[in-house]
């Protein structure tokens, strides 16, 4: 970003970390009380201001059950309507016992019957292990398949200095995740539907997410973000990378309870604490963006009908080094093959292969899930207490000695099993916006 | 746009101390010694942006339940000049005469109870296991962590756990005088209900809609309607509330 203006005058801070620290150890000195914790000169002398790190200790985020995010939409037009979405209750909390937004407890003991934990986080991101923001150089290929190794400014081989925001990459407990959401369509943003409107008078849909995991992966890759400027001498913008890394269990609901608690726009629903949709022992990874070739970046639509594009960029066209990189294709074919890219392997996949390539496990493909499983794979939920059938049609006979070809069983909860995606590779994303001018 | 950084009644009495020390008496430090509470200090930090105080006593003036913006600001009018008087316009590099216009943009922030202190790494009693130590290298392989210290052997120097660091607490939501756990009232059927106690944090703000704007002087206009907007409040007030508890250690190499 090159410059910001505003309208109402400009302020700029510039917070050195170090300098906060000088002050804060000069401060506590100079008042010469023993209860007060000093910094020695010799503990600060070996600070070179390379980076910094933020360590969070029994750490919890908890916003009212009645604040929210709003995402306002544009007015409607043909062929679509009006969209503006809420997310109320944003929480980071710990595990063990909780409660809903509508204040109510859980009544079952899994951490994903609860949106709100009591507690907080003790190790939420350790000392030993913190938040890291530092300038860092990687080594790798630009834009113009030029290899970049060298530590030294100043050549064409300089390796390009990133910014990175890295979060922990050792989480010894889950955090947990969630939100409310509400989703309310074809709003009159003249004469906005009131507060508790019912369904005949306001079309909206609340839901809630929760999720009770680490944000890293089962092999603990942290998630990372990086900020740099795009090695495309074309097109040397502001760039972004992220690297998401996530691991745990997942749900969304809608059901509300039966006590009767409230069903209207914009009040706090009383969910359910069983039903939805699961996913358990989910492992994701995906990297978006690769140095020194592919990033993230901002731009306006070509016409310039005031619209905003946020694009994972193109690789660049017919360079081997890069292709070679990013598909992570093999050089060791023999024979008449010799020294002819094999392209993908099963087996003996290059390191890079891991860094360039996401994947996502839903479930652990180690076991089998019994079609009434919750505590593994993909299922959906009833209410407690309550029964749905679920259909299969199989082409002859089903399983469990039923012949018939249109299946169906009665349950509180049925598991679909286990899914696996392998070899994420986004190669291009490009979304834009369309609702300006 | 106007921002206020408020310190707490006792930062600004040692302020003060600096200019009265005359008829104050002087107190050793055998004294201070058995004071207690004395660890750190407590500020209280406030931020408005593009908001009304009509007679500056520092509270933001709140008309049917919403800031009121400052005047030419939230008209709600994105695709015709001139441009609202409050505005925030980003242009990233490469992009010559292009702006992002951020427009009717105003809000105000509020942190009552925030404690910074001194302190060392020990103290936030963290697992050694979770240790990793390529987070505490440069480019070229160096261990970063100085005073003596081996990145592979946290033991060596001054030890790892010996390292300072800016200890900021927040130490959840604040009632009169005490620290207590927040509550929500659900109201009665159609008229909502309430969250109370969730006062760490309390911020509001507006973006009414966004749009690129193009020209030397695209900041500044106002053409080109919004493809988004953004809102943070609450149900039943201008501010959204949030309770936070923990401890930051911030440090550095």
């Amino acid at each position: 970003m090159s410059s910001v203006s505003n309208s109402m005058g400009r302020w700029c801070c510039n917070l050195s970390w170090r300098a906060a620290l000088n002050f804060l150890a000069i401060f506590t000195i100079s008042t010469n009380v023993s209860a007060m914790t000093s910094l020695s000169d010799e503990a600060l002398s070996g600070v070179s201001g390379a980076g910094i790190a933020v360590a969070l200790d029994d750490f919890r985020f908890a916003m009212a059950p009645t604040s929210y995010i709003e995402l306002t939409g544009s007015d409607g037009g043909a062929n679509w309507q009006r969209g503006d979405a809420r997310y109320y209750g944003l929480s980071l909390t710990g595990g063990g016992s909780g409660t809903d937004w509508y204040g109510d407890g859980c009544a079952s003991a899994d951490p994903l019957s609860c949106p709100l934990g009591v507690g907080t986080i003790s190790d939420f991101a350790s000392v030993y292990n913190p938040f890291l923001l530092r300038v860092f150089q990687y080594e790798g290929y630009d834009y113009q398949g030029t290899y970049r190794n060298q530590i030294a400014p100043g050549s064409a081989n300089s390796m390009p200095t990133v910014l990175e925001l890295i979060g922990p990459s050792k989480v010894p407990d889950p955090w947990r995740w969630s939100f409310l959401g509400e989703l309310e369509v074809g709003r009159n943003a003249g004469s906005p539907a009131d507060v508790g409107s019912n369904h005949s008078e306001a079309t909206f849909l609340q839901s809630q997410t929760i999720i009770y995991g680490k944000p890293i992966t089962a092999d603990g890759r942290p998630a990372i973000l990086r900020l740099l400027k795009v090695e495309n001498t074309a097109d040397p913008t502001f760039g972004l990378m992220y690297q998401s890394a996530l691991s745990g269990d997942f749900r969304f609901s809608v059901a509300h309870s039966t006590d009767g608690g409230p069903d209207g726009l914009h009040e706090v629903p009383n969910f359910d604490d069983n039903e939805g949709v699961h996913f358990k022992n989910v492992d994701a990874f995906l990297p978006l963006g690769q140095l020194h070739y592919q990033a993230i970046t901002l731009d306006n639509v070509a016409p310039g009908d005031g619209n905003f594009v946020i694009e994972l960029t193109r690789l660049p066209g017919n360079d081997a080094n890069i292709y070679n990189d990013f598909y992570s294709f093999s050089s060791d074919c023999t024979g008449v093959y010799s020294g002819v890219d094999c392209g993908y392997k099963r087996t003996g996949r290059p390191e890079r292969y891991n860094e360039t390539h996401g994947y996502v496990y839903w479930g652990d493909p180690s076991s089998n899930n019994s079609d009434a499983n919750t505590t593994d794979g993909i299922y959906f939920k009833a209410p407690a207490g309550e029964t749905f059938q679920a259909y299969a049609r199989t082409n002859n006979s089903a399983p469990e000695g039923n012949n018939s070809i249109n299946y169906s069983m009665t349950g509180n909860a049925f598991n679909l099993g286990d899914a696996r995606v392998e070899g994420l590779l986004v190669q291009h994303l490009k979304i834009t916006s369309l609702g300006a001018n | 746009m106007r921002s206020f950084l408020l310190l707490s009644s006792s930062i600004l009495s040692l302020t003060a101390c600096g200019l009265c020390r005359a008829d104050m008496k002087p107190v050793d430090d055998l004294v201070l010694q058995g004071v207690t509470g004395q660890s750190g200090i407590a500020i209280g930090l406030e931020l408005d942006i593009n908001v009304v105080d009509i007679n500056g006593d520092g509270l933001v003036d709140i008309n049917n339940g919403q800031f009121q913006q400052v005047t030419g600001c939230g008209l709600g009018n994105f695709d015709s000049s001139p441009a609202g008087t409050c505005r925030l316009a980003l242009n990233f590099a490469n992009r010559a005469n292009e702006w992002l216009v951020l427009k009717d943009f105003y809000g105000s922030l509020r942190i009552d109870n925030l404690y910074l202190d001194g302190g060392y790494l020990s103290a936030a009693d963290s697992d050694p296991a979770t240790y990793d130590s390529s987070k505490f290298f440069d480019s070229s392989g160096n261990c970063l962590l100085g005073n003596g210290i081996d990145c592979s052997d946290l033991s060596t120097g001054v030890g790892f756990e010996n390292l300072p660091a800016m200890v900021v607490r927040m130490p959840g939501s604040y009632s009169g005088g005490a620290f207590t756990d927040p509550t929500y009232t659900p109201g009665s059927p159609g008229t909502g209900g309430v969250s109370s106690g969730y006062d760490s944090i309390r911020m509001g703000l507006t973006i009414g809609g966004a749009s690129i704007e193009y020209g030397a002087t695209g900041y500044a206009q106002n053409n080109l309607g919004s493809f988004l907007g953004i809102s943070i409040a609450d149900n039943n007030s201008a501010y959204a509330g949030a309770d936070v508890r923990g401890s930051a250690y911030v440090f550095g190499f």
